[in-house]
């Protein structure tokens, strides 16, 4: 349904977006990861046509987004939730929104209610905190029923009920068949939302995987006084300590039954889940623009 | 075009600085007109001058050209840099991604609005400040509903004028210097100059300065009407050429 072809923006000598091609399926959460300075809020607002591509293109359904006619009802988008004027009510902001797309006052009380925003939609945006102009932003995503949603960090500011309810939400969205493109840097929560992933590092695509393959599952990790006849004996391990080491493949009853046959005193055994942020380091370490010292 | 049009004329009446505006420009005009009117009678009156030897709505006229031009002018800039300031432009270029259409939605609420206001408040303005011209106003109907139009129609294309520099501009602090060097700045020098060199090349580049065309076409001269559309319609021509190839 997004369609980007050699996607690339340059200002002046710096290359925010750098020759991206991909494209996201319906019935999906593809997720999007990034060090800070990636390029993700660019490449979101190339698809939206707000910045124009230095070269390369941007596709919903084959068309150009100013092509749609319209464009809420095809893709919704929530890229900045502080982007409403301060002085409306959160209502007369999805009000005008619905106007311009030929959409019923219903639809927006409908939203409002969807996203518990029904109470405060009287009042003046500026009065809103993070939260609530994240909600009043989804609001606006989900105002014309789009076959495609985008959202650039959309459980910023929610608490976590409110968090469980976007994941929720987006995974029902994908259900139907939509299109679902989320960028996050809540790790945890990517790991139970999204399907796919891709991560982008200054620009470039680093990564474009399926989640179960980047969430790498089960190692053992083993503890003793003498393992290096383990260590010979299992290529795949690695020395994560001293006297511990790490391997991927064999169960913890496989590793502990060689010890035992090796001769090798065991003093801790146990499996180890390798999560998301794990391979997302490892993945990114190269690229980060904004990077505290490891 | 018209669902673009009806979601601009929400946003416009939804916040209350537009009202606020209205209200300022209101103000300005009832109490800068029968100072203008005062100050014109008692200055023909210690000169010497004709009876009815000006129209009853001048007062109004130049209250509208060197005050209520400026206080309506700010709602059509504020129309466009309210959302760069904002970044609410980012969600009405989602809705509207044809650029041109937003510009020209945007233009024709700003003016509509404009000249809806500005008409009462040409009429009350004349209303107030003709009777303080003693005998040197002349009142002519005709003449006087058409000045009151008039009126209206400068201030609307100022207001366009001004939403197209605002959306070259981008912010609310450069357009406001913009305009009041156009505006006001501007033909003030080239009159001066005209003075010092008592040139008339000077004098008639002064008035095709947005001000005093503006002026003049409200005094009666028609054509003068054309040269403030040309001012307003280039600064839209240039807004809307900008918004098209500049990122937002």
């Amino acid at each position: 349904m997004i369609t980007l072809r050699a996607l690339t923006k340059r200002y002046g000598d710096k290359t925010a977006v750098d020759g991206l091609t991909l494209e996201l399926t319906p019935g999906t959460v593809t997720g999007f990861l990034g060090p800070n300075g990636a390029g993700k809020s660019t490449t979101m607002r190339m698809v939206l046509g707000l910045d124009a591509p230095t070269s390369g293109t941007a596709l919903i359904g084959g068309r150009p987004y100013a092509d749609l006619e319209h464009p809420l009802r095809t893709i919704g988008a929530l890229l900045d939730a502080r982007a409403v004027h301060p002085a409306r009510s959160g209502r007369d902001h999805l009000r005008a929104m619905a106007l311009s797309q030929g959409i019923p006052y219903s639809r927006v009380e409908e939203v409002l209610g969807l996203t518990g925003m029904t109470g405060a939609a009287g009042r003046r945006a500026g009065t809103y905190s993070l939260g609530m102009s994240q909600r009043l932003g989804i609001a606006g995503a989900l105002l014309g029923d789009p076959r495609v949603l985008m959202l650039d960090e959309p459980v910023n500011g929610l608490d976590p009920d409110g968090v469980r309810w976007i994941r929720t939400l987006l995974r029902s969205l994908a259900a139907e068949g939509r299109t679902v493109f989320v960028s996050s840097h809540l790790m945890s929560e990517m790991e139970r939302t999204a399907d796919r992933l891709i991560v982008l590092g200054r620009g470039r695509l680093i990564a474009d995987e399926p989640m179960s393959k980047l969430v790498a599952g089960t190692e053992v990790r083993v503890r003793g006084p003498r393992l290096q006849p383990l260590a010979d004996a299992l290529p795949a391990a690695r020395w994560t300590g001293s006297d511990e080491l790490t391997v991927a493949g064999p169960s913890p009853r496989e590793v502990g039954k060689l010890a035992y046959d090796l001769g090798l005193p065991v003093y801790e055994l146990r499996a180890v889940e390798s999560s998301l942020e794990d391979s997302y380091m490892n993945l990114t370490a190269q690229s980060v623009e904004y990077g505290a010292e490891r | 075009m018209t669902n673009t049009a009806a979601a601009e004329w929400l946003k416009l009446r939804s916040v209350r600085s537009t009202w606020w505006f209205v209200a300022g420009a209101a103000v300005t005009m009832l109490v800068v007109a029968p100072g203008t009117a005062l100050t014109t009678s008692n200055n023909l009156e210690m000169h010497g001058g004709d009876p009815g030897s000006v129209d009853a709505a001048s007062a109004a006229v130049g209250t509208v050209a060197f005050a209520v031009q400026f206080v309506l002018g700010a709602l059509g800039m504020l129309a466009m840099t309210s959302e760069f300031a904002g970044r609410s432009i980012t969600v009405t270029l989602a809705c509207t991604p044809v650029r041109a259409r937003l510009m020209l939605a945007k233009a024709g609420v700003v003016a509509v609005v404009v000249f809806a206001v500005g008409v009462p408040l040409a009429a009350v303005g004349t209303a107030v400040s003709a009777p303080l011209l003693d005998e040197y106003g002349r009142f002519d109907a005709a003449r006087t509903v058409a000045q009151v139009g008039a009126m209206g129609v400068h201030l609307a294309l100022v207001a366009v004028l001004a939403l197209g520099v605002g959306t070259l501009v981008r912010r609310s602090a450069g357009t406001i210097t913009v305009l009041f060097g156009l505006l006001l700045v501007v033909p003030f020098v080239l009159q001066l100059l005209a003075a010092a060199f008592d040139s008339e090349v000077f004098a008639t580049v002064a008035e095709f300065t947005p001000t005093l065309a503006g002026q003049r076409f409200m005094t009666g001269d028609a054509e003068y009407g054309l040269v403030v559309a040309a001012w307003a319609a280039a600064a839209l021509a240039a807004g809307i050429r900008a918004l098209r190839t500049r990122d937002v």
